[in-house]
C-alpha cells in the first residue's frame, strides 16, 4: 500500500500535475480572472497580492472562488457598462445578473435531470456538467442581452409616448384661461 | 466583529475572511460597500518595508465613523436573540 503510494507520488506525471495545480495554475488563472474587473479597479492588484497570503494547498479553491466573484461583479459590471453605452439603460446590470442567475439555475436543473437519468447514461457526467455550464453561461449572456435590449426598446417607446403626451399637455397648459 | 477585534489596526482581505469565517466572495463586496459608506479606508503596504518577495497588499482600517457605526450595529446584535449563539471576542 505504502509502496504503491510512494510510486504514485514519485511518478513524474503526478509530480508535474501537482506542480501545475498548486504552483503554476492558481497564479496564472487568477491573473486571467482579474481581467474581468475594470482596469482602474484596485481589486485587480489586491487579489494578486492576496494570493501569496493564501496557503499553497488552499490556493486552487480560493482562485475558483474568485472566479465566481469576478463573473458576477467584474464581468457583470463590464457587460452592463457596455450595454448601458449601447442602450442608455441604468438598470442593465441588475437585469444581466438576473438573467445570468436564471440561466445558471437552468443549467443546474439540466444537470440534476442528467443525474436522475433523464438525459441518458451515454454521456460522461463531467462532460455533461461542463456542457451545461458553458451552455448556461452562453444562453445567459444571450438572454440577458435580449432582455436588456427588449426593455430598452420598450422604455424608448414609452418615453416617446410620454414626450408626445407631455407636448399635448403643454399645449393644453399654455392655452389662455377663459 | 473581526474588524472590531482590532479597531485601530490594519486588516487584510484574506486574513479578515479567515477570522470572520466569511467566504471571500461575500467579504470583498461587503468591504467595497463599507468603503463607499466611509466606514473603512484602504491603502497599500509600503513595498520598501516588505520582507517577503511578494507584491504589496491592500489593507483596510476602520474610520472613526466606521467604529461608531459598527459598534452600534454590534450593540444591537447583542440584544438580538438571533445572534445569541455568537461568541463576542472583542471589548
Amino acid at each position: 500500500m505504502i509502496a504503491e503510494l510512494l510510486d504514485t507520488v514519485a511518478y513524474w506525471p503526478t509530480l508535474l500535475l501537482v506542480l501545475v495545480v498548486f504552483g503554476f495554475a492558481p497564479g496564472f488563472c487568477l491573473r486571467l480572472i482579474v481581467l474581468a474587473y475594470p482596469r482602474s479597479d484596485p481589486r485587480r492588484a489586491e487579489l494578486i497580492a492576496e494570493l501569496y497570503a493564501v496557503p499553497r494547498v488552499q490556493r486552487p479553491l480560493w482562485v475558483a472562488e474568485q472566479l465566481e466573484v469576478a463573473l458576477f461583479e467584474g464581468l457583470a459590471h463590464r457587460v452592463s457598462a457596455a450595454l448601458r453605452r449601447l442602450t442608455g439603460r441604468r438598470r442593465a446590470r441588475a437585469q444581466f445578473r438576473l438573467a445570468l442567475t436564471g440561466l445558471l439555475l437552468f443549467g443546474l436543473v439540466l444537470g440534476l435531470w442528467y443525474v436522475l437519468g433523464g438525459l441518458g447514461p451515454g454521456l460522461g457526467l463531467v462532460l455533461v456538467l461542463v456542457l451545461v455550464l458553458v451552455l448556461g453561461l452562453v444562453l445567459g449572456l444571450v438572454l440577458g442581452l435580449v432582455v436588456v435590449l427588449g426593455r430598452a426598446l420598450a422604455d424608448r417607446f414609452r418615453s416617446r409616448r410620454a414626450a408626445t403626451h407631455g407636448r399635448q399637455t403643454g399645449r393644453a397648459r399654455t392655452r389662455p384661461n377663459p | 466583529m473581526a474588524l472590531l477585534e482590532d479597531p485601530t489596526g490594519l486588516h487584510w482581505g484574506y486574513e479578515l475572511s479567515k477570522r470572520s469565517d466569511v467566504r471571500s466572495g461575500v467579504l470583498y463586496p461587503m468591504l467595497t460597500r463599507m468603503l463607499d459608506e466611509g466606514w473603512v479606508e484602504d491603502g497599500w503596504e509600503d513595498p520598501t518595508t516588505l520582507r517577503e518577495k511578494r507584491p504589496p497588499r491592500r489593507y483596510y482600517a476602520l474610520t472613526d465613523e466606521g467604529r461608531l457605526a459598527l459598534g452600534g450595529v454590534l450593540q444591537q446584535a447583542r440584544t438580538d436573540a438571533r445572534f445569541a449563539g455568537l461568541h463576542w471576542r472583542f471589548a
